[in-house]
């Protein structure tokens, strides 16, 4: 569709979402009432982007931990709510997401256009190499596959070894996962004496971490591994869904303008940032009804094209994600806060507020190692150490490597002070963070 | 088919749809012409048409005797 068309679409159906989440959704209507902003102030997409306030995670955690389970960010009666999902909970509570039938519908619909640009067609069959729970994302492929119209095989909890087992006897053509799982899946397989290149699958497809299109070398490594024609990928946040579909060259991910409305800000002005400029994706849904998303900070640090070589004229973030406003890493699927490991560190007695995060990575995955030290006079011994890995797999969900060094041995610093240390090769790195 | 041509047929198979939904005692089939009047909407979004936020057509709409 031809960008003026677009740009024209975009104003009208912003317009009736700002009625829509005004009349349903109290805490819309709270927001705009502070602020003396009536439905009828927002006629044009600037008015939109100028007036309407930016909402942030906190906003709906907030509420929700108030009066769970949604509180008052909700839009549709109880009696609508078909299904239930959440985030993913690594930098805190995991924020509640809920759908009505028509949310469901429309939730994977940026998946199909992902598919059919990596060059997957509905007569593929899908291989599902994760487990289902209530994450968020998972369910977004799954309503993706179903639009699409390929056959859906769920691996569910299986082992690696498992995965493996079933796609030797089902002969699936996409395999969906994680990049890195992709990539480890592929090194199991050669373990069990089974060349992945000469298995049945043809393609593979990625979302939770960043993928082939921001890491070019990722790219090569699951490609390779797997003999594949081609590895696509898609940019999404769980409580919007995957919204950004890879293009058919590989060299960036597109906002899908008919589900979600972007525009990109200078995160020290605040004001728009100007094609071919690095800021923060904000980010509108016209597909979460029950829980309306407006002018919402994702954090994530993109590069606006309105052209592409591919033909797609939504806009395009070239590189996908190129790093984050708040420093995150992804580990096997999970993403990982600098600042929710400072808060586990905090709550611990016995360990001092210094501390440091190394980050490398070993056998085509990301790790993470955290040095902390303890307080003066408390021994740094291996239950305290434990106890540290304890409590961050409990927050994080994930397991992370603890080292305990000697108190005061970590180095101060005057100004900004260095938590991060990055060892992990550039092209393994997003373009921000290297 | 141009696209406008296709999105009259589709408002055309919504408004049949409303019909048969009128009076439909059969949660079942009131659910069915729901979800049936959800993907044509999400069709005409996509094509471009002017088309309120959210369908409306069950069952809340149904029982107020708005179609």
């Amino acid at each position: 569709m031809p960008r003026e068309k677009l740009n024209a679409l975009h104003a009208a159906r912003l317009q009736k979402l700002v009625r829509y989440a005004y009349e349903n959704s109290p805490f819309y209507r709270k927001k705009f009432d502070a602020i003396g902003l009536a439905p009828d102030d927002v006629r044009t997409v600037e008015d939109f982007k100028a007036k309407v306030p930016l909402t942030d995670k906190q906003d709906f955690l907030a509420l929700q931990e108030e009066k769970p389970v949604y509180g008052e960010t909700i839009a549709a009666p109880g009696d609508r709510i078909v299904q239930h999902a959440e985030t993913s909970g690594t930098t805190g509570a995991p924020l509640a997401i809920p759908y009505t039938q028509y949310d469901t519908m429309r939730y994977g619909e940026s998946w199909c256009s992902a598919y059919w640009a990596t060059g997957i067609r509905p007569s593929d069959s899908f291989y599902f190499a994760f487990g289902w729970g209530s994450f968020a994302g998972f369910w977004s492929a799954y309503w993706g596959v179903r639009r699409f119209g390929g056959r859906l095989i769920s691996g569910g909890g299986l082992t690696a070894e498992g995965h493996i087992k079933a796609i030797l006897r089902l002969k699936p053509t996409v395999l969906v996962a994680t990049p890195t799982f992709a990539v480890r899946l592929a090194s199991v397989a050669r373990e069990m004496g089974v060349n992945p290149e000469e298995t049945s699958i043809r393609y593979t497809m990625h979302a939770g971490e960043p993928g082939p299109t921001a890491l070019p070398a990722l790219r090569k490594s699951i490609v390779e591994a797997w003999g594949a024609e081609n590895a696509g990928e898609l940019l999404g946040i769980a409580e919007i869904g995957a919204f950004a579909p890879c293009n058919s060259i590989g060299d960036g991910v597109h906002v899908d303008e008919m589900a979600v409305f972007s525009w990109v800000m200078n995160p020290e002005t605040g004001k728009e940032a100007a094609e071919g400029e690095i800021g923060e994706n904000i980010i509108t849904s016209y597909s979460n009804s029950a829980q309306p998303l407006l002018n919402y900070r994702t954090h994530d640090l993109v590069r606006p094209r309105l052209s592409c070589p591919s033909g797609r004229t939504w806009v395009k973030f070239e590189g996908a994600v190129l790093g984050r406003t708040d420093f995150m890493v992804t580990l096997r699927g999970t993403n990982v806060y600098q600042t929710a490991v400072e808060q586990v560190l905090g709550d611990i007695d016995a360990v001092s507020s210094s501390y440091e995060l190394h980050l490398t990575h070993q056998n085509g995955r990301e790790e993470m190692e955290v040095r902390f030290e303890p307080q003066p006079g408390v021994d740094a011994d291996e239950s305290l150490s434990a106890l540290v890995a304890k409590r961050l797999h409990q927050a994080l969900k994930v397991r992370i490597g603890v080292v305990a060094v000697g108190s005061g041995s970590l180095p101060r610093y005057d100004l900004k002070t260095r938590r991060i240390f990055d060892h992990r090769p550039a092209e393994f790195r997003r373009l921000l963070d290297r | 088919m141009t696209d406008q041509e296709r999105i009259e047929c589709i408002q055309t198979a919504r408004r049949l749809i409303e019909q048969a939904a009128i009076g439909a005692s059969n949660p079942m089939i009131e659910t069915i012409l729901g979800d049936a009047d959800q993907c044509l909407h999400w069709a005409l979004w996509n094509l471009g048409s002017d088309v309120e936020f959210i369908p409306e057509l069950a069952p809340a709409r149904l029982a107020e005797g708005a179609v």
